[in-house]
C-alpha cells in the first residue's frame, strides 16, 4: 500500500512538472513568436508590459481569465462549452510517452522510478497519434457547435485539413519504425545512440531525411500554422473554428495549439534527431551530469523546431485550400509510399543495422 | 467641327439636337432625344469610326425649373481614337426613366444604379435596379435633388433603425431573412427553394479583417466555391456631392483628402484640375514639377500600401512591415512638406502650398538611393515564392475586353494588355517631359497587377529623379488675383490684396459658366471630377468619378468560381478604398 | 507470477497515463470554473448574435454541407486503416524476413492502385 502512495505522489508531482513546464513553454512561446516575429519584421514586438514587453503573457493570461466568456444564443451550449476542453487535454496528455532525458531507474522508498518519463508504454508513438487525432474533434465541434458560418467552414476546413495530413505523419514514420522495431519513444532514442550519424534523420542504411521533411510539413499543417493555418486563416475566415469564442475558451484553443506545436517538435526530436542524444558523444557527459546535458540537448533541438516554425511564419504566404488538399494528397502521400518502400529495400538488404 | 460630333449628326439628324465642341477645354458634347438614347449608344459603341468602348461615367443633374428637369450625362472614351465624348438626355419629372446600357457596356450597370439611387431615375431594362449607397428600405427621397435639403434630414441618432443602449435584452431568435429577400444574391434565377439545398449564403462584411474597410459582399457559396458576389456598398457613403454644393470650390479641396484617404495628394491633384480647367488658370513651372513630384511620391505611397496589405490577406505578413517601413519615410517627407501625413490638402488653386525645401530633396534623393534595393526585398519574399505564385497566377481572371466593357482603369485596366494611361494619353504635369513606360500585363490576372505596380513604382521613382533634376527655380503658385489668394505678406500691407483675400475667403471665386470633366491618373486609376458651374461660387453640381466604384461592378464577374481564399485576394487585387468608393 | 508482475508493470505504466488524463481535464474545468467565478457576466441580445461581420445572418449555420469532405473522410478512413497495418509489420521487420518483406510489399502495392484509382477517378481533387 505504502509502494502505490509512493508511487502515486511520485507520478503525480512528475505530471505536475511536465504541465507546468508545458504551460509556462506555452506562455513564453507567445511572446518569442511576437519577439522573433517583429525582429524578422523590423520592429520591437511587445515593449510596454515589463521590460522589453516580458511580462506580457502574463498580461494577456490574466485578461483572458477575467473576460466575460460569451455563448453566442444560437449555439450548442453543451458541444462549445466542451470543444476547448477536448482540444486542449490530448494536447497536453500526448506528453506522458515522450523521453525528456536519458532512461534511468532510480528507487525512491523501494520505489522503481523513471524521473525523465511519464510512462514508457511500448506503444507509445501510436499513442501520440490516436490522442492528437482526438484534438481534431475539438476544433470541429468547436466549429460546428458556434451556429456561425465562419466557425462552420474553418471546423469544416480543419476536419478535412487535420485527417489528410495525419496521413501523412502516419505513414512518414513507418520508415523510422522499420529501421527500429519498436513504438517506443524510448527504445527510438536509444536505438540512436553514439553520435548524430545514428540519428534517422542521417542514418544508414536509408536516411530518413525525406520522411523527415513529409512529417514536419504535415506537422505543421496538423498544428494549423501558418503556411496552413487554413482554418483559422485570419484574413478570411476571421478566425475561423474559435470565431465565436472569448476568455478562457479562446485561451484554451490557443494553449492546445501551442502545446500541440511543442508536441510535434518533440516528436519530431526523438523520431529523427535522437532525442536527448547529443551530436557527438562526448558532448553528452557522464554520470550524472549526462541527464543535464540530455535535457539540454532535448530542449536546444525543440527550440530550433519551435523557432523553425515562427520562421516559415514570417517568410511563407497562406496556400488556398484546394492548394492544401492536392499538396497533402498528390505530392506528400506518395513520397510517404516511395519512402517506406525504399526504406524497406535497403532495411532488407542491410539487414540488423 | 469634330468629325465625331458631324458624324453623330448625320447619323441622328433628329435625335441629336445639338451638339457643342467647347473651343477652350476642348470637350465634345451632344444633346440627345430620350427616345434615341438607345439607338445613339449602340452606334456609339459599334460604329468603328466611334468605337467608343469605354464608359467612364454617369452622371445626373437636377434642374428644378425646367419641364424636362432631369439631366443624365453621359462621359465616353474611345480608348482606340482617344477622344472623349459627352451626351446629355434630358427627362421629365413624370416619367423619370430612360433606356438602359448595361448590355452595351457592362460597366453602366452600377453607375445607372447610383443615378436612380440618389436622383430617382428609372432605367428601363436594368437587370438589377436596387439603390446603392443609400439602405434599401431607404425611403426619405433622393438625395441629390435640388429640393433635398443639403443638411440632411434629421439627426441620425433620432432615427429608429439604430438599436438603442436602453431598449430591454430581447430573447435571440432563429429568424430567417425570407427568400424574396435573399433571391438577389442567388446566382440561379429561380427563388425555388427546393433546388437550392446545399448552397450557403455567406456575408462578408462591413465588419471583416480583410474587406479593406467596410465593403460588404454577400457570397454565395457552394462548398468552398463563389457562385455569385454581390458588393454592397455605401456603408461609408458620406454624400460628398452633395455637401460639395453647398460648399464654395477652395472648401471642397480637403474633402477630396478623405475620398481615398490613403492617396490624398492625386485626390487633391485631380480635384484641382478640374477647377483649374474650369476657370482656366496656367500653373508656372516650379509648381508642374512639385506637383508631378508629389503625385509620384503619393504614387510610391499607394502602391506600397496595397502591396502590403494584398500580402498580409494573402498570409505573408513581413512584406507589410516592410513595405510599411519605406511608406513612412514618405510620409515623413509629407510631414515636413506640409504639416501632414494623410489629409494632406497640399495643393492650392493654381500651384501648391509650399515649396521643396533643400532637405526635403536631399531625403528624397537619398531615399530614392536605397528604393530599388527595397523592391528587390519585397521580390525576394514574392516573386519567387512558389505559394505566392500559386496564390495569385491564373486567380481574377479578366480578358482585355471584358476589362474595357466593364470600364476599369489603372493598373487593373493595364493587367490586361490594355495600354491606357492618362499620364500618357492626356498628358499633364511634367509627364511628357520626362522618360517613362508604361507597364503592361499579358494574362490579367492578379500576379499581372501584382508586377505592374512594383513596376510602377520603379517607373515613378524614375520619374521623380528626373523631375528633381530639371525643376527649376521660380514661384510655386500662379499669379491670378480673382481666384488664388495673395500671398499673405501683401495681404497685410497692400489695399488691394486684402480685399481680393477677403472676396476669396468670404464669398469664394466665381468661375465661369460652364462645365468640364477631368481625369488624372490616381494609384487606382482613373480619378475623374466632373463639374458644372453656374457662375456662383459654388459648384451647381460636382461628380466624382471614382475608380474603386467603378471597379467594384465588376466584382461579381471576376469573383464567380473561385473559391473564398480568392475572394481576399480579389478584394485586394483591384486596391479599393472604400472612402472613395462610397463617397 | 511472472505474468502477474508483467500485468502490473503494464498497469503501472498505463495508470501514470490515466492520471494524466485526469489531471488534464480536471486543469481545464478549474480553470473555467474559476474563470466562471470572476468573470462578469452582461448578456445583451447583440452580444449573443451570431458573427456573421455585423450583418443579419441570412440563415442558420447549420445545413447540409458539400459532399467532398464526406468523400476526403471516407479516404482517410481507408487509407488510415491500411497504415495501421504498416506499423505491425515495421516493428516485426528483422523477425518475418523475406516472405513478410514481399507480402508487405504486395499490400503496398493493392495500396498504391487504391490510390492510383482514387486519383484516377478524381476523389483527390477539391472540385
Amino acid at each position: 500500500m505504502l509502494d502505490f502512495g509512493v508511487r502515486f505522489a511520485l507520478t503525480v508531482s512528475q505530471i505536475g512538472v511536465v504541465m507546468v513546464a508545458v504551460l509556462l513553454t506555452v506562455a513564453a512561446l507567445t511572446l518569442l513568436e511576437r519577439k522573433v516575429l517583429s525582429w524578422m519584421q523590423d520592429r520591437m514586438g511587445p515593449m510596454e508590459v515589463g521590460p522589453y514587453g516580458i511580462l506580457q503573457p502574463v498580461a494577456d493570461g490574466l485578461k483572458l481569465f477575467f473576460k466575460e466568456d460569451i455563448i453566442p444564443a444560437g449555439a450548442n451550449r453543451v458541444m462549445f462549452m466542451m470543444a476547448p476542453v477536448l482540444s486542449l487535454v490530448p494536447a497536453l496528455i500526448g506528453f506522458a510517452v515522450i523521453p525528456f532525458g536519458p532512461n534511468w531507474t532510480v528507487e525512491i522508498f523501494d520505489v522503481e522510478f523513471k524521473p525523465f518519463i511519464i510512462s514508457d508504454i511500448n506503444i507509445g508513438i501510436l499513442y501520440i497519434l490516436a490522442f492528437t487525432s482526438i484534438g481534431a474533434y475539438g476544433i470541429i465541434l468547436g466549429g460546428w457547435s458556434s451556429n456561425s458560418k465562419y466557425s462552420l467552414l474553418g471546423g469544416l476546413r480543419a476536419a478535412a485539413q487535420l485527417i489528410s495530413y495525419e496521413l501523412n505523419v502516419g505513414l512518414s514514420i513507418v520508415g523510422v519504425l522499420l529501421l527500429t522495431g519498436s513504438l517506443s519513444m524510448v527504445a527510438i532514442t536509444e536505438a540512436q545512440a553514439g553520435g548524430f550519424w545514428n540519428w534517422y534523420f542521417f542514418a544508414f542504411p536509408f536516411p530518413q531525411a525525406i520522411a523527415f521533411g513529409v512529417f514536419i510539413i504535415s506537422a505543421v499543417a496538423e498544428t494549423n500554422r501558418v503556411p496552413f493555418d487554413l482554418p483559422e486563416a485570419e484574413s478570411e475566415l476571421v478566425a475561423g473554428f474559435f470565431t465565436e469564442y472569448s476568455g478562457m475558451r479562446f485561451a484554451f484553443f490557443f494553449l492546445a495549439e501551442y502545446a500541440n506545436m511543442i508536441l510535434v517538435s518533440c516528436v519530431a526530436t526523438v523520431l529523427f534527431f535522437g532525442g536527448w542524444q547529443a551530436p557527438f558523444t562526448f558532448l553528452q557527459g557522464t554520470g550524472s551530469f549526462m541527464w543535464v546535458s540530455g535535457i539540454f540537448w532535448f530542449a536546444f533541438k525543440v527550440s530550433a523546431f519551435l523557432f523553425f516554425f515562427f520562421w516559415i511564419r514570417a517568410t511563407l504566404p497562406r496556400l488556398r485550400y484546394d492548394q492544401l488538399m492536392r499538396f497533402g494528397w498528390k505530392v506528400l502521400l506518395p513520397i510517404a509510399i516511395g519512402n517506406i518502400v525504399l526504406t524497406a529495400i535497403f532495411a532488407y538488404i542491410f539487414p540488423g543495422s | 467641327m469634330h468629325p465625331v460630333l458631324e458624324t453623330l449628326q448625320q447619323q441622328f439628324p433628329i435625335i441629336i439636337q445639338s451638339v457643342n465642341e467647347d473651343p477652350q477645354r476642348h470637350e465634345l458634347s451632344a444633346q440627345v432625344e430620350r427616345g434615341g438614347w438607345g439607338d445613339v449608344a449602340q452606334f456609339l459603341h459599334d460604329d468603328p469610326a466611334m468605337a467608343f468602348d469605354h464608359m467612364t461615367d454617369i452622371c445626373s443633374v437636377d434642374y428644378p425649373d425646367d419641364f424636362e428637369r432631369f439631366e443624365i450625362i453621359y462621359h465616353f472614351l474611345s480608348l482606340p481614337h482617344g477622344t472623349r465624348i459627352r451626351l446629355k438626355v434630358r427627362v421629365t419629372e413624370d416619367d423619370p426613366s430612360l433606356a438602359s446600357i448595361c448590355h452595351i457596356w457592362a460597366g453602366a450597370n452600377f453607375l445607372e444604379r447610383e443615378v436612380f439611387d440618389l436622383m430617382g431615375i428609372r432605367f428601363t431594362g436594368h437587370p438589377d435596379l436596387r439603390r446603392i449607397l443609400m439602405p434599401e428600405d431607404y425611403d426619405e427621397g433622393y438625395p441629390l435633388r435640388k429640393d433635398f435639403p443639403a443638411e440632411g434630414k434629421g439627426w441620425r441618432s433620432q432615427m429608429d433603425f439604430i438599436p438603442r443602449l436602453d431598449e430591454p435584452v430581447s430573447e435571440w431568435s432563429a429568424d430567417e431573412i425570407p427568400s424574396d429577400q435573399r433571391h438577389q444574391f442567388m446566382a440561379g434565377d429561380s427563388p425555388d427553394e427546393s433546388k437550392r439545398t446545399t448552397e450557403m449564403l455567406l456575408n462578408m462584411g462591413p465588419q471583416h479583417p480583410s474587406t479593406h474597410g467596410v465593403l460588404r459582399v454577400v457570397l454565395e457559396l457552394d462548398g468552398e466555391r463563389v457562385t455569385k458576389a454581390v458588393p454592397d456598398l455605401g456603408y461609408l457613403h458620406r454624400g460628398v456631392e452633395k455637401l460639395a454644393e453647398g460648399l464654395n470650390y477652395m472648401q471642397i479641396l480637403p474633402h477630396t483628402d478623405r475620398l481615398d484617404y490613403v492617396c490624398a495628394m492625386t485626390n487633391n491633384y485631380a480635384y484641382v484640375r478640374a477647377v483649374e480647367k474650369l476657370v482656366g488658370i496656367t500653373i508656372p513651372e516650379r509648381a508642374e514639377y512639385v506637383r508631378t513630384i508629389v503625385a509620384e511620391m503619393q504614387r510610391i505611397v499607394g502602391h506600397l500600401f496595397w502591396l502590403g496589405t494584398q500580402a498580409l490577406d494573402i498570409g505573408a505578413m513581413t512584406v507589410f512591415f516592410f513595405t510599411f517601413r519605406e511608406r513612412e519615410v514618405l510620409l515623413d517627407m509629407f510631414e515636413k512638406l506640409c504639416g501632414a501625413r494623410l489629409t494632406l490638402n497640399y495643393f492650392r488653386f493654381g500651384g501648391v502650398d509650399s515649396d521643396l525645401t533643400p532637405e526635403i530633396i536631399a531625403s528624397l534623393k537619398e531615399f530614392l538611393n536605397t528604393f530599388s534595393a527595397h523592391i528587390e526585398e519585397y521580390d525576394t519574399l514574392l516573386k519567387e515564392n512558389r505559394i505566392w505564385l500559386a496564390r495569385t497566377k491564373g486567380v481574377a481572371v479578366i480578358s482585355g475586353e471584358d476589362a474595357i466593357n466593364f470600364g476599369l482603369t489603372g493598373p487593373s485596366l493595364r493587367g490586361s494588355g490594355v495600354a491606357y494611361d492618362i499620364r500618357k494619353l492626356e498628358p499633364y504635369g511634367m509627364y511628357d517631359k520626362v522618360e517613362w513606360e508604361v507597364p503592361l500585363g499579358k494574362a490579367g490576372d492578379t500576379y499581372d497587377r501584382y508586377w505592374i505596380r512594383v513596376e510602377e513604382m520603379r517607373q515613378s521613382a524614375r520619374i521623380i529623379e528626373q523631375c528633381l533634376e530639371q525643376i527649376p527655380e521660380g514661384p510655386i503658385i500662379a499669379e491670378d488675383a480673382k481666384v488664388i489668394p495673395p500671398p499673405k505678406p501683401d495681404v497685410m500691407r497692400d489695399m488691394q490684396s486684402l480685399i481680393h483675400h477677403f472676396i476669396i475667403f468670404t464669398q469664394g471665386f466665381k468661375p465661369p459658366k460652364g462645365e468640364t470633366y477631368c481625369a488624372t491618373e490616381v494609384p487606382k486609376g482613373e480619378l475623374g471630377f466632373f463639374l458644372i458651374s453656374d457662375g456662383s461660387p459654388r459648384p451647381y453640381r460636382m461628380k466624382i468619378r471614382s475608380p474603386s466604384f467603378v471597379h467594384m461592378g465588376a466584382f461579381d464577374h471576376m469573383a464567380r468560381g473561385y473559391l473564398i481564399s480568392d475572394i481576399i485576394t480579389i478584394f485586394g487585387t483591384y486596391d479599393i478604398v472604400m472612402g472613395e468608393c462610397d463617397r | 507470477m511472472v505474468g502477474l508482475d508483467l500485468f502490473s508493470d503494464y498497469l503501472s505504466s498505463y495508470s501514470a497515463i490515466l492520471i494524466f488524463i485526469i489531471i488534464a481535464f480536471g486543469f481545464g474545468a478549474v480553470t473555467l470554473t474559476l474563470s466562471w467565478l470572476v468573470q462578469p457576466k452582461y448578456p445583451e441580445t447583440e452580444k449573443l448574435s451570431t458573427y456573421e461581420c455585423g450583418a443579419e445572418p441570412f440563415s442558420d449555420s447549420r445545413m447540409p454541407f458539400p459532399v467532398r469532405y464526406y468523400v476526403i473522410a471516407m479516404l482517410f478512413v481507408i487509407f488510415d486503416i491500411e497504415v495501421i497495418f504498416l506499423y505491425p509489420w515495421a516493428i516485426t521487420f528483422n523477425q518475418t524476413g523475406l516472405i513478410g518483406f514481399i507480402e508487405m510489399m504486395i499490400f503496398i502495392g493493392l495500396f498504391v492502385v487504391a490510390y492510383v484509382y482514387a486519383w484516377r477517378k478524381g476523389a483527390l481533387e477539391w472540385d
